[in-house]
């Protein structure tokens, strides 16, 4: 009986501590970050509000590289505004429910957040309107093809939608050649997304979907359904799956096929952690002969963009795991590129207000008479220094935003090289996906 | 307080009553009756779709965006009534599968397969609720019809579910005092003896079924109203698992206890690792939050398996000892 | 008919891995009792322990006995850290229930938050394919059929024609009886766990061996067929989990080529739900599983 009074007294004040310590007030002293390793109030944040846990945590660390070299950079030349930069994360978990008090902790609580990098499909249309109504910029790579005309004045989004990575799949199919196809995408959202649209493209571009599969991810065999497509004799097997999914998947197909068919895959068939388990399952050898993927076209690896970029990459190994992996990856490109693109937009506006510089992100970015064209971030703040107009092409650029920020994108094929590299080997432009939306 | 903070606890709150509700729910089923209810969160999960889609309107109206197989445009709060109705029927419909045959252990696991089933089921199938994807841009209840600025509607909505949180505890409390309560306690402690008196054994862990499932569907619909998203990433096993740890911290049994148990695991945990000095790579530390939560839990079962808060111990009167063994498995204690 | 012959030939090798997982877990559950959760964590950490030897350059073959010491040591320290005080302090068939979970969750996120959220991956050989009577197999796969099966006939041996077989026997079928009988049923139990963890390590690491590639949460995830498999042979029987493992294995595998992929999983556990409401005891019980009123204690 005491012990039970005791607690009755105690467990009020232990609750109520927690929620003092959970909830407001005390809690912006720390920030979340790997590179903050001195608070300081007067750090502008740009937070990467992405899945850090659960099935696409490899997303959050994948798009964060792309913020650590921007503001690395950023810091060298002099900051913003006497400012120095940092980037935060903030983990959604993949999940709606669990994003939803995530992101309004995240602007609750971080101070000085100028920018916002995310949020991905998983959880974009529960967090969407909570950034609109933080009036913060937020650059998405989100895919659903409803964003296409989405009208609210803080969303950008350079990332293209899913629905045109499934134009630009079966445009390339189609360009290659092939009429008889599989289709083996995993029943997961952000892999569900490109399906419809590449159904559609493949079918009006004269092309025959033989098997279409949405397979469970990580089971431990797919040699039922394999044998099943292989009875409907495809030419080319269209695919996004996860890496484990994969490597099971394309090794079971080697064995039961005798070989491999051509593979043509989605972007994040190109990530290093995809390259990693497929390559050893089924021979480094094999997956650059039989594997293809598009991805949104960045300029040759060999610019002043890209080089400034890889450098102060591959220096951040204190952020980041193993940087060099992420040296000709799209994603942490246009992540990179986001983040100038709102450093500068700050800079022209004089000032760090997310309401205020919000709408120069546009102006830093279109093309216009007079504008200096600049690459990098550095280049991009001595010519605003002496009052020029500047148009910000950056790694992965031009930025040719339309009235609601989406910007249109050219595609390229790759495929990986012995070291897990890419090696681009041909395109799929914008207007040519553009002729098939029609 | 800064619009930004408001906007940040008002949606705490938010969370926090739903959480409480689906607590109470599940202290029904298992804290008072003593089923091992592993297909908890698919009671949480029938709410929220239900109220999703009879908010959203016919299935025509919205084929542009996402796919679902039926749907109305009910008003406001016919979709919470449908969702508690949903999630009764479908412990009706459960009920009688698992709670008549089977070892505890047994029900625990055709209820965890039950889960895996609807999540398979639930994602491969596109048509049915959109799939994988989920159903999104679910309206705000009523925000047409206030006028009210989203600050506003946060704290409209913050009220709204504590007022549903009152209804429920005056329901949780009702039960758990009156003979029922003591009914259902007397098969928790020993079926054999509820049977020895004449009680239905199989009636009463029914009704503690069905009406835990009712009040875990509303605090689904209250979730998906609220953030306006559900999908299969929402409601997989696991979350189950953090529910009965919050039940158990909290103190089975015991109302207030679940209460608090509810705002220390699910609510409090989450908050609190973000506060922590970072360490370790990105998303260590949310792989962490998981440890924590199964060593508290263990640490609970160990040291304090009656939680934060125990159950109150309930005296009866010698009179009540000539009702046979009831009164004494009561006392035992 | 070529489908279902190739669906019946994968289903044979998916069963005969299945079922040194299935007959682990059966072994714990009948002897010690324990419905244990963990185990598929303890999968994914001995297949752990495998890749890491593969990594360092010891044959993928090898890798089978090293996880099968890792998955026995493993669980043989968890029982006795964790289990056993558990059970001793009172915690009924509910509570073990819950606390092998958390035990679960604690191992897997552990995993993740050391090695990250990635996807591990054997180096594997390549083997060639075998086409015999419709099916279509790899050398590799039948080498593992063959392993399972040869592991399954020592274990037939062991637990007919020893001692020591006779003595689980006895504990499985009443521990308090077999105590008075004098056997040492606490040196009983530790064989047990130390036997069925081996199990669990070798099909942790036959598994991946088939599928190549796993990440922190995949032992956890298979563990619910593998649980189909034991319950629906009847739990605690060893040769019931043979049985349940080739249930489940073909039937998924046969509905997948024959009726839709999608589903794979969802048959073979709506084929576990219904056996069970026919049959609660499973398809070769003898211990009492079915609920006659037995008194159960809460966490």
């Amino acid at each position: 009986m005491n012990a039970t009074h005791h607690m009755r007294f105690l467990v009020p004040v232990v609750s109520l501590a927690i929620l003092v310590t959970t909830g407001p007030g005390l809690s912006s002293g720390y920030a979340r970050s790997p590179s903050s390793r001195v608070a300081s109030s007067s750090r502008l944040v740009f937070e990467t509000f992405e899945p850090y846990s659960g099935p696409d945590a490899a997303f959050g660390p994948l798009i964060q590289a792309g913020c650590f070299p921007a503001a690395r950079l950023m810091n060298q030349a002099g900051g913003i505004g006497g400012h120095q930069v940092a980037c935060n994360s903030t983990d959604t978990k993949g999940d709606p429910a669990d994003a939803v008090p995530a992101a309004r902790r995240m602007i609750a609580t971080t101070s000085n957040l100028v920018g916002i990098i995310g949020p991905s499909s998983d959880e974009s249309t529960a967090t969407i309107p909570v950034f609109q109504q933080a009036h913060v910029p937020f650059f998405t790579n989100a895919g659903q093809a409803i964003f296409r005309q989405d009208s609210s004045p803080y969303f950008y989004r350079i990332y293209p939608p899913d629905d045109s990575a499934g134009y630009a799949m079966a445009v390339w199919g189609h360009q290659k050649g092939y009429k008889r196809a599989a289709a083996v995408f995993g029943n997961d959202p952000s892999e569900q997304g490109t399906v419809p649209t590449f159904l559609k493209a493949f079918t009006k571009l004269g092309g025959k979907i033989v098997s279409n599969q949405s397979v469970a991810l990580d089971h431990p065999s797919y040699r039922s359904e394999i044998e099943r497509m292989l009875q409907a004799k495809p030419q080319v097997i269209f695919t996004e799956i996860d890496p484990q999914t994969a490597a099971t998947f394309f090794s079971e197909l080697q064995q039961l096929n005798g070989s491999l068919l051509p593979i043509i895959g989605a972007d994040p068939t190109l990530l290093p952690t995809w390259f990693g388990p497929v390559a050893k399952a089924i021979g480094t050898s094999n997956l650059i002969k039989y594997h293809t993927a598009e991805q949104p076209a960045t300029p040759a690896s060999t610019g002043v963009a890209w080089h400034t970029y890889n450098g102060a990459l591959r220096a951040s190994s204190a952020d980041i795991r193993n940087p060099a992996q992420y040296s000709s990856n799209y994603t942490p490109e246009v992540e990179y590129d986001s983040v100038n693109i709102m450093g500068l937009a700050m800079l022209a506006a004089k000032s760090t207000k997310p309401s205020v510089y919000n709408a120069y992100i546009t102006r830093v970015t279109a093309p216009s008479r007079g504008a200096v064209v600049v690459r990098t971030f550095k280049a991009g703040k001595a010519a605003l220094a002496h009052h020029k107009r500047i148009q910000y092409l950056g790694v992965t650029g031009p930025f040719l935003f339309n009235r609601y920020h989406n910007a249109p994108v050219r595609f390229e094929i790759d495929h990986f090289d012995k070291k897990g590299n890419l090696v681009t080997i041909g395109h799929v432009t914008a207007a040519e996906i553009a002729a098939i939306i029609k | 307080m800064s619009s930004a903070m408001q906007f940040y606890v008002s949606t705490l709150l938010v969370y926090a009553g739903v959480y409480i509700i689906a607590a109470w729910g599940l202290n029904l089923q298992f804290g008072l009756t003593g089923i091992l209810s592993f297909a908890y969160i698919l009671f949480q999960s029938i709410g929220a779709y239900l109220a999703a889609v009879f908010s959203l309107g016919p299935p025509a109206s919205r084929a542009d965006v996402e796919t679902y197989a039926f749907g109305a445009n009910l008003p406001f709060p016919l979709p919470i009534l449908v969702a508690a109705a949903g999630g009764a029927l479908l412990a009706a419909v459960l009920g009688p599968i698992v709670l008549r045959r089977l070892r505890s252990d047994l029900q625990a696991i055709t209820m965890l397969v039950m889960s895996l089933i609807a999540t398979d089921v639930i994602s491969s199938d596109q048509s049915l609720l959109n799939g994988a994807t989920g159903l999104s841009l679910v309206p705000a209840p009523l925000s047409t019809v206030l006028g009210l600025s989203s600050l506003q509607y946060q704290w409209f909505f913050v009220g709204m579910v504590a007022v549903i949180c009152a209804i429920v505890y005056f329901v949780m409390n009702r039960i758990t005092s009156s003979p029922l309560g003591r009914a259902l306690r007397t098969v928790r402690e020993s079926e054999r003896s509820a049977a020895a008196i004449g009680k239905n054994v199989f009636a009463l862990r029914m009704r503690a079924f069905i009406v835990g499932g009712a009040i875990a569907a509303v605090s689904g619909a209250l979730l998906v109203l609220f953030i306006g998203s559900w999908a299969p990433g929402s409601w997989l096993y696991i979350e189950t698992f953090v529910l009965f740890a919050a039940v158990i911290i909290g103190g089975s049994g015991n109302n207030l206890g679940v209460a608090i148990g509810a705002l220390v695991v699910p609510v409090g945990s989450v908050e609190a690792v973000q506060y922590l000095p970072s360490f370790g790579p990105p998303g260590m530390i949310d792989a962490l939050q998981w440890v924590v939560i199964g060593l508290l839990l263990l640490l609970f079962i160990w040291f304090r398996p009656t939680g934060l808060l125990p159950e109150r111990r309930r005296y009866f009167p010698v009179s009540d000892l000539r009702n046979g063994r009831q009164a004494a498995s009561e006392a035992d204690r | 008919m070529d489908l279902f012959m190739a669906g019946l030939g994968f289903g044979l090798i998916a069963a005969s891995i299945m079922a040194l997982a299935a007959v682990g877990f059966t072994l714990q559950l009948g002897v010690a009792d324990i419905f244990n959760f963990s185990f598929g964590a303890v999968m994914t950490a001995s297949a752990l322990a495998g890749y890491e030897a593969n990594a360092a350059g010891l044959n993928v073959w090898l890798c089978l006995p090293v996880g099968a010491a890792f998955g026995a040591a493993l669980s043989v320290c968890l029982n006795r850290a964790i289990l056993t005080p558990f059970m001793h302090r009172g915690a009924g068939l509910f509570g073990m229930v819950i606390v092998t979970l958390g035990l679960a969750i604690v191992i897997q996120n552990l995993i993740l938050a050391i090695w990250g959220p990635v996807y591990f991956t054997y180096q594997v050989d390549n083997s060639s394919t075998v086409r015999w009577a419709g099916m279509i197999l790899t050398t590799s796969q039948i080498a593992l059929a063959a392993c399972s099966a040869a592991i399954m006939v020592v274990l037939h041996l062991l637990l007919t024609k020893t001692k020591l077989g006779k003595a689980m026997r006895a504990t499985a079928a009443n521990a308090d009886l077999a105590r008075t009988s004098g056997i040492r049923t606490s040196r009983v139990n530790d064989t047990v766990w130390a036997l069925s963890g081996a199990l669990c390590g070798l099909g942790g690491v036959a598994f991946v061996i088939n599928t190549v590639s796993f990440q922190a949460a995949t032992g956890t995830d298979y563990l619910i067929l593998v649980v189909a498999a034991a319950v629906l042979g009847g739990a605690g029987q060893p040769y019931g989990a043979m049985i349940g493992a080739l249930i489940v294995g073909v039937a998924s595998e046969v509905s997948a080529t024959v009726i839709s992929p999608d589903y794979k999983d969802v048959v073979a556990l709506v084929i576990l739900i219904g056996v069970l409401l026919v049959r609660p005891r499973g398809l070769m019980a003898s211990v009492d599983l079915v609920q006659a009123g037995g008194e159960e204690t809460i966490a």
